[in-house]
């Protein structure tokens, strides 16, 4: 069974998935992304937290916009 | 034919590795039974990304799609899948193809007698692997491997050297009617053989909103449109100056003029796109066509992540009839 995420984690995976701008996000934390999915820990404190990052740096108005959302 | 359809994913390798890892776990994880990855010079080389997928995934199926003996010596394909195979026991499968000869233009490469490399190249793979000796040559691998071998095929011919020399055909139309033709040649030369794969490589874009899911199928589908033949093009309406300006938006990355230029039907022709409720109605009716094993293929729709999980839930509903 696929591991269920949260609302937000699954809108900043959309967003992580869909940007043309990965090169962006140094190779050493898409890695740390990959295990952190593979172990379902994104969800985490830890997870959340480089998940955003990786998204602010691949799509900052996107990841911007999803997160306003989310305070609301 | 084998019995119970299988539903895979085509991975693009042009996202960083760890990406195309991410997307491998994913689809998983989301209960497909293969991945395809597919194989382009200009993007990380297929055979590394599989090599990291096999180390990252357990059950799911995978291979390349397709490489072709223009750029791969069949011998170094036979090298690859061998090692693969090591890494990822039982579950390795392998597409060979003709290739796209526009790609293979821009190396210097001519692509001649298509039908005859193909099928050359998928005899020579398959002795090589049960550990044959060919004149002079054998992989010095222990262990015969007998992966399931397909051939990616448009044309007639294609098809029949398919149904020749190989295990299964990754039939590459997005149109359902060029779908039913090539099912119909298939079956007829299959002659009730069974045990062979029809596969269906579709071009998919999907979102609620249809023009979103449409323009996002638009540079996939122009890159099928530019390499199909004049014949295809006549029926169409599409002039050799489209064509050409097509071209031209592929090769400078000029998207705003593609999708510009791109109100015609040749977009329906060569992708299916527009809601998930529209792609469960095709994939029904190709099923009811005799495929059974369906590739979901290119950018999958705006939101690639979105996508991939709920084609899963349409897969879901699909099995369960």
């Amino acid at each position: 069974m696929p591991h269920r995420y949260g609302v937000l984690t699954e809108r900043l995976l959309d967003i992580l998935i869909a940007s043309l701008n990965s090169h962006r996000i140094p190779l050493k934390m898409g890695w740390e992304l990959l295990e952190l999915y593979q172990y379902g820990r994104l969800d985490s404190p830890k997870g959340r937290l480089i998940l955003k990052r990786a998204c602010t740096i691949s799509e900052p108005e996107k990841t911007k916009m999803v997160l306003r959302r989310d305070v609301r | 034919m084998s019995d119970r359809p299988a539903f895979t994913v085509e991975l693009v390798p042009r996202d960083p590795l760890w990406k195309t890892a991410l997307l491998s776990v994913i689809c998983e994880r989301l209960g497909f039974d293969g991945l395809w990855v597919s194989d382009h010079f200009f993007n990380r080389n297929v055979f590394i990304a599989l090599t990291e997928i096999a180390h990252r995934t357990r059950r799911i199926m995978l291979g390349p799609a397709v490489v072709n003996p223009y750029l791969h010596h069949p011998v170094t394909i036979a090298q690859m899948v061998a090692t693969l195979h090591e890494l990822a026991e039982g579950r390795v499968r392998l597409a060979v193809g003709a290739g796209d000869s526009i790609s293979l233009s821009r190396i210097g490469i001519k692509r001649y007698r298509p039908l005859e490399r193909v099928a050359q190249c998928v005899k020579t793979v398959r002795d090589l692997l049960s550990g044959k000796t060919m004149t002079n040559l054998r992989l010095e691998i222990p262990a015969t491997v007998s992966p399931p071998i397909f051939v990616g095929a448009q044309g007639r011919r294609m098809m029949e050297v398919a149904v020749e020399v190989a295990d299964g055909v990754l039939v590459n139309w997005s149109n359902l009617q060029r779908l039913r033709e090539s099912s119909k040649i298939v079956a007829a030369r299959l002659g009730g053989r069974d045990g062979f794969t029809l596969g269906a490589h579709l071009i998919v874009s999907i979102h609620e909103d249809p023009a979103k899911a449409r323009k996002t199928a638009v540079p996939f589908a122009a890159y099928l449109m530019v390499g199909s033949s004049e014949d295809i093009l006549d029926s169409l309406g599409v002039s050799a100056n489209m064509r050409d300006e097509v071209a031209r938006c592929l090769t400078a990355f000029d998207w705003e003029r593609l999708y510009s230029i791109s109100g015609g039907e040749w977009v329906d022709y060569f992708s299916i796109w527009g809601t998930p409720a529209r792609l469960e109605e095709d994939i029904s009716v190709i099923l009811e066509m005799g495929y059974n094993e369906i590739v979901f293929g290119g950018p999958l729709g705006p939101r690639p992540y979105t996508a991939i999980r709920t084609i899963s839930k349409i897969i879901g509903r699909l099995k369960r009839g």
